[in-house]
Order: C-alpha cells, then sequence, then structure tokens
C-alpha cells in the first residue's frame, strides 16, 4: 500500500522534469539546442545541430533528446535544492508551465500561418 | 510498409483518443448522473485510462517518430513547392505538442496510479486538478495531433494541387 502514497520525492522529481523539459523544448527549437541532427536521406546522425548536407536535416529528434536530458537533470537538481517546497506548489507547477510552454510553442508557429 | 505504419499510427490515435478523453472528461467535467450518454460519458472510473493512454501513447509516438523522415523527404517539400506554409506550420505544431506531451506522460501516471489521500484539503484539491489538468493537456495533444495529421494525409484530395 505504501507505494501508493503520494511521496514528495517522486512528485518533485516528476514535476520538475514536466517543467524543466517542456520549457528546455521551447528553447531548443528556438535556438536550435539539438542534441543531434539527423540526415534522413543519408540516414546518418551528426553530434549537436549541423547544417544539411545532402537533403534536408532533422533537429526535432535532437530537440527531444535534449529536453529529455534536461528534464532528468533538473529533476535530479530539484531533489537535491528544492524538494523543500509544498506539494501542493510541485502540483501546481507540473501542469501549469508545460501548459503556457505548449501555448508559446504555438505561438512561435504563427509566422507559418501569416506567409 | 510507410502505409501500413501510418494506418497503425492512426488507428492507435484513434484509441488514445478515446481512452484519454473519456478520462480528461471523467476528472474535469464529473458527474454521478447516468440519464443521457454524455453524462454516462462523464461518469466511466477515470484511473482504470492511466495506463492504456501511457503504453498507447508512447507506441503512437515511437511509429510517429519512425515515419517522420518519410514525411520529411516526401510530404514537406510537396507542401514547400506548392506554397502551403499553414499545413506545413500545422504540422510543427504537432510534433511540438506530441513531444510536450510525451514530457508530461511520467507525472501524468505518477499522479494517477495514486489516489488523492493527501492529509492537508489544499494538497488533496491541488493534485486533483494537476490530475484532470495533465489528462486535458495530453488530450489536446492527442487531438491536435490526430487532426493535423488526418488533415495533411489527405491534403492533396481536400486541397488539390
Amino acid at each position: 500500500m505504501s507505494d501508493t502514497i503520494l511521496r514528495p520525492a517522486g512528485l518533485v522529481f516528476w514535476s520538475a522534469f514536466a517543467v524543466v523539459s517542456c520549457v528546455l523544448y521551447v528553447f531548443a527549437m528556438e535556438m536550435n539546442l539539438a542534441a543531434f541532427t539527423y540526415h534522413p536521406r543519408l540516414v546518418e546522425f551528426d553530434l549537436g545541430p549541423q547544417p544539411a548536407r545532402s537533403g534536408p536535416a532533422m533537429y526535432w529528434f535532437g530537440w527531444t533528446a535534449t529536453s529529455i536530458g534536461g528534464g532528468l537533470v533538473g529533476g535530479a537538481l530539484a531533489l537535491v535544492v528544492a524538494r523543500g517546497l509544498a506539494m501542493r506548489v510541485w502540483l501546481w507547477l507540473g501542469w501549469s508551465v508545460p501548459a503556457v510552454a505548449m501555448i508559446v510553442a504555438c505561438y512561435f508557429m504563427i509566422p507559418f500561418f501569416t506567409k | 510498409m510507410w502505409t501500413a505504419l501510418l494506418i497503425v499510427h492512426g488507428l492507435l490515435a484513434v484509441l488514445l483518443l478515446g481512452a484519454v478523453t473519456h478520462q480528461a472528461l471523467a476528472a474535469l467535467w464529473p458527474t454521478r448522473d447516468g440519464a443521457t450518454m454524455i453524462s454516462r460519458f462523464r461518469r466511466v472510473s477515470a484511473p482504470v485510462y492511466t495506463n492504456t493512454v501511457v503504453i498507447i501513447f508512447v507506441i503512437t509516438f515511437i511509429i510517429g517518430a519512425v515515419i517522420y523522415p518519410a514525411y520529411r523527404l516526401n510530404v514537406r517539400t510537396y507542401l514547400q513547392d506548392y506554397r502551403m506554409f499553414w499545413a506545413e506550420g500545422a504540422f510543427e505544431i504537432k510534433e511540438h505538442l506530441a513531444a510536450m506531451g510525451l514530457f508530461l506522460l511520467p507525472l501524468y501516471w505518477y499522479l494517477w496510479r495514486r489516489p488523492v489521500t493527501a492529509a492537508a484539503h489544499e494538497t488533496e484539491r491541488a493534485q486533483r486538478i494537476a490530475q484532470g489538468a495533465l489528462a486535458g493537456l495530453i488530450a489536446v495533444a492527442a487531438w491536435t495531433s490526430f487532426f493535423v495529421g488526418h488533415i495533411l494525409n489527405n491534403i492533396r484530395g481536400l486541397f488539390g494541387t
């Protein structure tokens, strides 16, 4: 039964993961902070954001990897430095910050609809 | 093979929509009344969908990632050639929301598999709201991805060339 009770450590880690990964994703897509680049025509990977070689370059996989990595680090850091925050604060942060990040990501796509 | 994967991707998305929409509505708009079809839809036991949502989301996401390069090489260039920038932008939104939906899954799973047992009333309320909000955000990501994917898949028939 004990494993079904809301534990502060799990809540802190996964809330921080959700917050950091979603915010980092917005920065990654805007500043191209891709952990790697995929060249689909060549079926090759390059470390970091690299320009297209033959055919287009795909950065989305790299942005996702960057965000997951950053989220895991953020979750671990939160366990060390911010575990004292009230549980309800983490409960609010865990969905509200990602919701704002989703809206911001959509906002950055407006130029596609105004060309 | 790409067509088969695309169809499986779409079918799994339909399953995901059913599960996460049931859960989100039951959490955000609960009722005890079962007189109408809508109220029966809202009256379901929300937690039972959690594992299903997580598993289907992850599988659908992986298949989407596998077929994404084919879109990048064949479909996106077509959209750019025909200056259908809105469609290109719609797909960008789909990929962003899908990725962020993936990032929410661990917290979503963590909160939904635990009953609301917090001693403090404020924490209990915050947990209920977080459960509903996370299900709602994942539902938004799933619905947006589904609509965009469906429109792009049919774009030549819908909008011609």
